[in-house]
């Protein structure tokens, strides 16, 4: 213990809370201070039933030190587009979830869906809880998140409408800077890089047609998609099978077990395939 | 087994300057459970063909790549430009950036060694003399009264003054200067307020901008392919740009969102500088700092231009010539695009090169703000600006303190705030904050992967780092336990890889290491979960 | 001794102490602006940062906040360190065991001969107590104790002894004498008759200086003499590691002084000779442009 320890105590520890039981407080400021920060869950509760504006109460919500009585002020709010401006700035998942039990005008839910400052959970799960379909189009179209547009297609009562809309999300982007790219740069610096983003069909076709030149870049190429013939993703599997199958490296004891055993029915054909050919 | 061999007389002590001793890997500080029985392999000793071309350290291990000189003639030329340099050390001009501190540090260490048990590379050695911080300073301080005071000849063994200068004896300070990882844990001991890590760190220099002699990996594939190409990692700018593409619909196929990747956006709040290293072996950094920050509503871009997207400046561990170079061209980007502010990534000495170092060198008029990323990413994190369930991230975390970030800056809590919000089962390591262990990667280390230093490192500077992870996930340590070493730096990542691959660890005790930003994405509600790939890479 | 040479020796001493002590000091204070080199904690950060060790740059947009500075972490850290060598006892008990006698064996002579001082320019002060005596004796013998133990340790303890030169030990027992030599001096005569001896040495008088005393005079005035130029001024040294270093954590804000002295900085001339450095121009010219194309920017 050092002499600035001695000199703290002397000076004064932490600021007492207030011991006066909210029942006794009349002042709402003295009320949202309590519900806001009190260590004792009885008063801060107790502080939120007594507060009567619902400004107050929307302060609890946004800056109280604890959920439980932030939780309690939101349900007591009954102004549905404070419940989503309360979302909108503090999010939280069971002060979102609480807050939603409260909204239920379709309007308020569409703003909320279309709001991008909002979380996109929170517009998920607006989407989610209405079905104008003008408006979940119009959604569709409009907002810039793959999740929200796959909730809004899931909505769509057409099942016709719904399966095109599917087909549309499920394309993925040509690669239409793919030969500009593996022209421009450095082979050996490219696989480093691509190598990184196992997750991209674009970088892992990008390395198998690097794996198809050979060479040193090359060889490397066909390393890292090996690797990925392990991938969680049956797409990635499949992209990596088709990039080493005219290769000098073609793993074929690996793509035996694939043919065998994995469990997309597309990689198991594909495996089979590239065997045959690499007999022939 | 008992520690390395003491010098007995300082007469010893300067046979342990030059004549080659290995580190014996039996005297190594011992590791808890379940490495008890674990028996390090001797550090591999060069090949006689590359020790005819390659100079090696008093401990046979080689850094600084110091070419073998052809003839006495030019080894006596070199020893006579050391001198000339060691002067220019101590003048103003040459070396106003760090005079002060360096005439402090070599004219009032009284010796007490003190600093010695502050060492982690010492300790964790076994005590090895040349690796005691006072070994190399003490040499060099010999040297300066000897050859460079007036009357310094006279009595030089009455007054200690007696180390003589030889090409053998430059050759193990060079190399020396490459066995600290300029933590500074020494300096934060040292009753006087003597800095061993900034003597080193100036030794290192002296070589450096007057011998052109440094570790490669630093100099010529480091600084200098920066200023030319513009990235330590050889990939152009448009490049860079172009490969963007493909992180973009990495992070989409893997998360389920649309994250475009900002370039050059003129007048953003950000700019955020990452370590381009991440591109290359940890590209969730990059992909989760841009969900975070898009999905907080954040105003940033990335800039695509020449130094601009990588914010490594290797200059700060050994050349001001180099670090100052790109430190500018740092600033000169941000400025052209008119951000508001620079915000460093998970990058420890880019930290400290960026806001501290750079605060006395970059003119007003080049000015821009700098905010450190944890600092943003807790205001995020803590201000509830993104939807977060902790219970994704429902495993062991402990947190590697980088020592740029603390011990050099004090940001200490941010950081910790984040976890506590974050990670259910976080725990300190012992000791951690300020008072951290350096991960044995600092100062560059991290990045040298030639010759048989990776060796040393995994084997000698990383111990005690790996010492206090197993500590830390004591209680839970069987490999079925998947757990998290939160390493908020690049270059200590990389350490933090090779330590965890040397020992086997994921697979012996299931422990994984990471950034802070890919723990945060991990807990995010609105990304897919299992953005933490429980997988070594 | 006779005392005709007490006055011109005492006089020569002050000079070459003052003098030289401040040549050092000077040296370090007009060393020009360095860059930046914090280490934390830093002392002077208030409370509860200072507590973990944290700085300024832990608050959102710091700059736009005003800067806290607690001069009583500051004092505390200062005073724990030199009334009780605190880092030294933390990290290296061995050494402090020899070390915090001798310390404060100085310290009480230092105050002793202040009192002495004040004693010879004619203020009241209870020479009748024997407190300059006891101070004289104390401090005597904590510096001689702590010599001793600090030479035993540097003599025969393997971490020390490689490092520890034969000037090294002969200061230790030239510290030791004197220690012993003011024992003596407070036993033999007690400091009343110091005071005296030294009031009628400045009046003129033909006063008698006992052989215990004029050896002790002799000794200590040699070490004040050559202690400023050794590493013993570490006790102001440590006055500028820590505020102009390792406490140097102020910013550079608009209209800083300290912008001039950059600018003074970065015109200084580069003379270092490798191959990527431009020896010749400034520092300015040097930090902007690399080295000729043709060199491709290699050393």
């Amino acid at each position: 213990m050092g002499l600035a320890d001695l000199l703290k105590r002397r000076r004064g520890g932490e600021r007492p809370t207030s011991r006066r039981a909210p029942e006794r407080v009349r002042g709402e400021e003295e009320l949202v201070r309590i519900a806001m920060e009190d260590p004792e869950l009885e008063h801060r509760l107790l502080a939120v039933d007594r507060l009567g504006s619902q400004d107050a109460l929307e302060r609890v919500a946004l800056d109280g030190s604890h959920l439980d009585a932030r939780l309690k002020a939101v349900r007591r709010i009954t102004d549905q587009r404070v419940l989503a401006r309360i979302m909108r700035e503090r999010k939280q998942p069971d002060l979102m979830m609480a807050c939603f039990e409260g909204i239920r005008d379709p309007a308020v839910l569409e703003e909320v869906a279309r709001d991008t400052r909002q979380s996109l959970t929170a517009r998920r799960i607006a989407i989610d809880m209405f079905a104008d379909r003008d408006a979940l189009l119009d959604i569709l179209r409009s907002v810039n998140a793959p999740v929200l547009r796959r909730a809004a297609v899931e909505r769509i009562g057409d099942q016709d409408l719904r399966a095109q809309l599917e087909a549309e999300l499920a394309a993925h982007r040509p690669d239409e800077n793919l030969d500009r790219i593996l022209e421009t740069y450095d082979a050996d610096v490219l696989v480093e890089f691509l190598g990184a983003f196992r997750d991209s069909p674009s970088a892992v076709r990008a390395l198998g047609r690097l794996a198809g030149r050979g060479g040193e870049a090359g060889e490397h190429a066909a390393v890292i998609l090996t690797r990925l013939l392990k991938h969680a993703r049956a797409e990635i599997r499949r992209i990596a099978l088709e990039g080493l199958a005219d290769t000098e490296a073609f793993p074929a004891d690996v793509v035996e077990e694939m043919a065998g055993s994995d469990p997309d029915p597309e990689v198991r054909r594909l495996a089979q395939a590239a065997l045959e050919k690499a007999d022939a | 087994m008992e520690n390395a061999p003491r010098p007995a007389s300082r007469e010893e002590l300067n046979r342990f300057l030059t004549e080659h001793e290995g580190v014996d890997p039996r005297r190594l500080v011992p590791l808890p459970f379940p490495y008890e029985d674990w028996e390090d392999a001797p550090i591999p000793e060069l090949s006689e063909d590359k020790r005819s071309r390659i100079e090696v350290g008093p401990d046979g291990v080689a850094a600084a790549q110091i070419k073998v000189p052809a003839d006495d003639e030019e080894r006596d030329r070199r020893v006579a430009a050391f001198l000339e340099g060691l002067a220019k050390l101590f003048t103003k001009e040459n070396n106003w950036t760090f005079l002060q501190p360096l005439m402090l540090s070599m004219e009032n260490c009284v010796k007490c060694q003190t600093c010695a048990e502050a060492c982690p590379i010492y300790t964790g050695s076994g005590r090895m003399e040349a690796y005691r911080p006072t070994f190399r300073a003490e040499v060099l301080r010999k040297i300066v009264n000897r050859y460079l005071k007036p009357g310094g000849r006279i009595l030089p063994g009455l007054r200690g003054n007696d180390v003589e200068l030889s090409w053998d004896v430059l050759v193990s300070l060079a190399e020396l200067s490459y066995r600290c990882t300029l933590c500074r844990r020494c300096a934060q001991t040292c009753p006087v307020g003597v800095d061993n890590a900034l003597i080193t760190r100036e030794i290192r220099k002296l070589f450096s901008q007057e011998l052109g002699i440094a570790m490669p990996e630093l100099h010529e594939t480091g600084t200098i392919k920066q200023l030319t190409v513009g990235s330590s990692t050889g990939l152009n700018p448009a490049g860079l740009a172009d490969i963007m593409e493909f992180a973009e619909e990495d992070i989409q196929e893997k998360t389920g969102l649309d994250i475009t990747m900002p370039f050059d956006v003129e007048g953003a709040e950000y700019l955020v500088m990452h370590n381009a290293g991440e591109f290359l072996s940890w590209p969730e950094n990059l992909q989760a700092f841009a969900i975070i920050l898009e999905l907080a509503g954040v105003s940033w871009t990335l800039s695509s231009e020449l130094v601009g997207y990588d914010s490594v400046n290797y200059g700060l561990f050994y050349d001001d010539v180099q670090y100052s170079r790109i430190a500018l061209k740092h600033y000169e980007v941000a400025r052209k695009l008119g951000v508001r502010k620079m915000m460093v990534g998970e990058c420890g000495h880019a930290h400290k090169a960026l806001m501290p170092i750079a605060d006395r060198l970059i003119p007003e008029q080049l000015r821009v703000r700098t905010e450190s990323c944890l600092v943003v990413l807790e205001d995020i994190v803590v201000n509830e600006k993104i939807l977060l369930d902790p219970s994704r991230n429902d495993f062991p975390v402990t947190l590697h303190d980088p020592c740029n970030i603390t011990r050099s800056m004090g940001i200490v809590e941010p950081q910790r705030k984040i976890l506590r919000k974050i990670a259910p089962r976080f725990r300190e390591m012992e000791p951690h904050g300020v008072h951290n262990y350096c991960c044995g990667g600092g100062s560059g280390f991290a990045i040298c992967q030639s010759m048989n230093f990776p060796d040393w490192r995994t084997r000698v500077s990383g111990r005690l780092k790996f010492r206090q992870i197993l500590e830390a996930f004591s209680d839970c340590i069987e490999p079925e336990t998947p757990k998290y070493v939160c390493a908020p730096c690049s270059n200590c990542k990389g350490q933090m890889r090779d330590l965890l691959n040397y020992y086997e660890a994921w697979d012996r005790c299931g422990i994984l290491y990471g950034g802070l930003v890919e723990l945060i994405v991990n807990a995010m509600v609105d990304v897919r979960e299992g953005f933490v790939e429980w997988e070594m890479h | 001794m006779t005392s005709t040479l007490v006055l011109p020796w005492v006089a020569l001493v002050l000079v070459v102490f003052v003098a030289g002590s401040i040549w050092r000091a000077w040296r370090y204070a007009r060393a020009p602006m360095h860059l930046r080199w914090d280490l934390y904690p830093v002392a002077h950060e208030p409370a509860p940062r200072r507590d973990h060790g944290g700085s300024y740059l832990e608050e959102r947009e710091w700059w736009t906040r005003p800067r806290e500075r607690s001069l009583l972490g500051e004092a505390v850290f200062m005073a724990e360190e030199i009334l009780f060598l605190k880092g030294v006892r933390a990290n290296n008990r061995r050494l402090w065991w020899g070390s915090f006698p001798f310390h404060w064996g100085l310290y009480l002579l230092v105050l002793t001969t202040v009192g002495i001082f004040l004693g010879v320019a004619g203020w009241r002060l209870p020479l009748d107590s024997g407190l300059l005596s006891l101070g004289a004796l104390t401090g005597g013998g904590l510096v001689l104790a702590g010599s001793v133990i600090l030479l035993v340790l540097r003599s025969t303890d393997p971490k020390l002894r490689p490092y520890t030169a034969p000037v090294d030990r002969l200061n230790l027992l030239f510290l030791a004498l004197f220690g012993a030599l003011c024992v003596g001096v407070a036993v033999r005569y007690g400091l009343g008759h110091v005071v005296t001896v030294l009031s009628g040495v400045l009046r003129g008088h033909e006063v008698r200086v006992g052989r215990l005393l004029a050896a002790q005079m002799a000794v200590g005035g040699l070490f004040l003499m050559y202690m400023p130029f050794t590493r013993m001024v570490h006790f102001f040294a440590k006055y500028f590691t820590y505020h102009d270093v390792r406490w140097d954590d102020t910013p550079m804000e608009p209209g800083s002084p300290l912008a001039d002295r950059l600018a003074a900085a970065l015109n200084y001339g580069v003379d270092w000779s490798a191959g990527h450095v431009r020896t010749g121009k400034t520092w300015a010219e040097v930090a902007t442009t690399l080295p000729d194309e043709e060199k491709g920017g290699k050393a």
